[in-house]
């Protein structure tokens, strides 16, 4: 479904990503672990069209998408769950969840996608007309998910969706990405959490320095020896 | 009828606001005009305008995010393009000698020639808006500044069409109180229809998550753009009123004095709000016929044995510091106006339930 090939990415001068091959299939969901700073959310900003990789390609349903703008790629079907969340504070719950559905015109499916995601996430629901920012930090992470939902997203990508929550809601955001996995949508999850991440996904890639250095289904991940090295960044 | 109104409430959440602002504002133009004191109707009918620019102002700069010093050069052009579509060809001759072609002979009613010249103003607004609307920040906002001084530039040497320095003269008083009321009110709603709307929407979403807007699919220059040209519209109605008001005007009754003026309305009332935009301009116009009726009276008195020259500017200056330093976010805190809280309660117990 999502192919990336030998793709370089760089910052000004600075390069992030060295030769970085992705596959993701259908159905999927696919991890991208590693440590703070080894490029993972690179990855995915150039997958979302905001960076432009300086080599390589890219291509979505066999189609090319290297240079597309991000609304295009949204509309394309990929969706994006920033890091930090990134919801809109300032907007009520539910103008938060019609932006999400920025790229589609249809009112009628605009309503129905508020209404299932009201269902799925009851707290929600509870809030409509609250705004964004007086949500909790797990009531907000379950806000950007749905947000990015909204678009109906053939593939979701999570950037780091346990990143300052308490302990307690760490599990219950896994719990709920891998609910998200059943309802048929194609997950790429880029997490620190390795350990909790290799649970649930079917496979992993491990990244270092801008380049993959692992890979392979999550059983043989978990039992790779060296994983703990590369988590805490040490050769 | 009150559960009538209730129902409309429950579908147009921003109805109840924009009702709060505009019947007080209606009440107050019924008031005056009964009462009939020629002082009071222009202070009225100079409000109701401000009122047309401010929202007109609010709608981009509240939505975006991005402060602009150039919506006065949009004002000007609008008031010049009425003049020269509205002003009888008898007139012309005397007023712009030089003028050839069919801007000399035409001659259109007020309404349809104002609007005319809002629409000639929205396009040139446009292209201007296309390379600008990709800035953001302090470079946006000397970009609008410097459009503000070109524009006048080029008014004031477009002599065929303005009389470059010279004070254009011979325009006809249209501008009633009810008819920059009817302007106005339709502006502050106009104001809350383009927040609610999809394009408003996606511009407050870049306001507050610039990169997180994107990444939504929301193209964040042309949501900017349209806003742009919108209020661009907007503001050239305003001058257009104006001009029909003062009846004499010069390029530079519309430059720096002005902007300053409308733009400190729209920071003392909150940006952030429609209501912000309508509190602000009441507050201003208030304050600053309050000090001119005071230095009027000293000057007549001659306290301290000279006149009050630059009292009102002054005081002006230091009021609004007060307030920004008290309220940095404006008078109305970004939020818009609500019915008091008895009187809401009332009416949505009459609300009949639509979710669920």
């Amino acid at each position: 479904m999502l192919v990336l090939e030998d793709v370089n990415a760089s910052y000004g001068s600075v390069v992030a990503l060295w030769g970085v091959s992705i596959r993701v299939e259908e159905g999927e969901m696919v991890g991208l672990i590693g440590a703070n700073g080894a490029g993972k959310t690179t990855v995915l900003s150039t997958i979302a069209g905001v960076l432009r990789p300086a080599r390589g390609t890219i291509t979505f349903g066999g189609e090319s998408i290297v240079g597309e703008s991000p609304e295009d790629i949204v509309r394309k079907g990929i969706a994006l769950v920033p890091e930090g969340r990134r919801i809109f504070p300032g907007l009520t719950v539910e103008e938060n969840l019609r932006l999400g559905a920025a790229t589609r015109s249809d009112r009628l499916g605009i309503q129905q996608g508020i209404d299932e995601m009201y269902q799925r996430f009851p707290i929600l629901g509870e809030r409509l007309h609250s705004s964004g920012g007086t949500l909790s930090g797990g009531e907000q992470q379950q806000l950007a998910i749905a947000r990015a939902l909204m678009c109906r997203p053939k593939l979701l990508m999570l950037d780091e969706p346990s990143l300052g929550l308490a302990p307690k809601l760490v599990g219950d955001v896994f719990d709920l990405v891998a609910e998200l996995q059943d309802t048929g949508v194609t997950i790429l999850l880029v997490e620190q959490n390795v350990a909790k991440t290799l649970q649930i996904v079917d496979r992993a890639y491990l990244m270092r320095t801008g380049r993959i250095v692992a890979e392979g289904p999550a059983y043989e991940l978990r039992e790779a020896v060296d994983i703990k090295s590369a988590y805490l960044g040490a050769e | 009828m009150n559960s009538r109104v209730a129902q409309l409430l429950g579908r147009l959440p921003w109805a109840e606001n924009a009702l709060m602002l505009i019947v007080p504002l209606l009440a107050v133009a019924v008031a005056i005009d009964l009462y009939d004191n020629l002082m009071l109707k222009r202070i009225l009918i100079g409000m109701f305008i401000n009122l047309v620019l401010v929202v007109g102002l609010q709608l981009f700069t509240g939505n975006s995010g991005l402060v602009s010093f150039g919506h006065i050069s949009f004002m000007a052009i609008g008031a010049y393009a009425s003049v020269l579509l509205i002003m009888s060809p008898a007139k012309k001759v005397y007023t712009l000698p030089d003028l050839t072609g069919p801007l000399s002979q035409i001659e259109m009613p007020f309404i349809p020639g104002i609007l005319l010249a809002a629409a000639f103003t929205a396009v040139i607004a446009a292209f201007i808006g296309w390379p600008l609307m990709r800035l953001s920040g302090s470079a946006a906002t000397m970009a609008t500044f410097a459009l503000l001084i070109i524009t006048h530039v080029i008014l004031i040497n477009a002599a065929t069409y303005t009389r470059g320095t010279r004070t254009m003269y011979g325009l006809e008083n249209y501008t009633t109180l009810w008819m920059s009321a009817f302007w106005a009110v339709l502006i502050i709603i106009t104001g809350f229809v383009f927040r609610e709307s999809r394009v408003g929407l996606m511009l407050r979403a870049s306001r507050e998550q610039q990169e997180a807007a994107s990444v939504m699919g929301v193209n964040i220059v042309i949501v900017r753009w349209v806003a742009w040209v919108v209020s661009a519209f907007i503001c050239a109605l305003g001058g257009a009123l104006w001009a029909h008001f003062m009846m004499v005007i010069s390029p530079y009754t519309m430059y720096m004095h002005t902007t300053f003026l409308t733009v400190a309305m729209l920071i003392v009332g909150g940006t952030g709000s429609v209501s912000g935009a309508v509190a602000g301009t009441i507050a201003i116009t208030g304050l600053f016929e309050a000090l001119r009726a005071m230095e009027i009276r000293i000057s007549a008195f001659r306290i301290a044995g000279q006149t009050a020259a630059g009292f009102t500017e002054v005081w002006l200056g230091v009021a609004m510091i007060l307030l920004v330093v008290l309220r940095p976010m404006g008078l109305t805190m970004g939020q818009e106006i609500r019915l008091p809280a008895r009187l809401r309660g009332r009416l949505e117990a009459r609300t009949p339930k639509s979710e669920g």
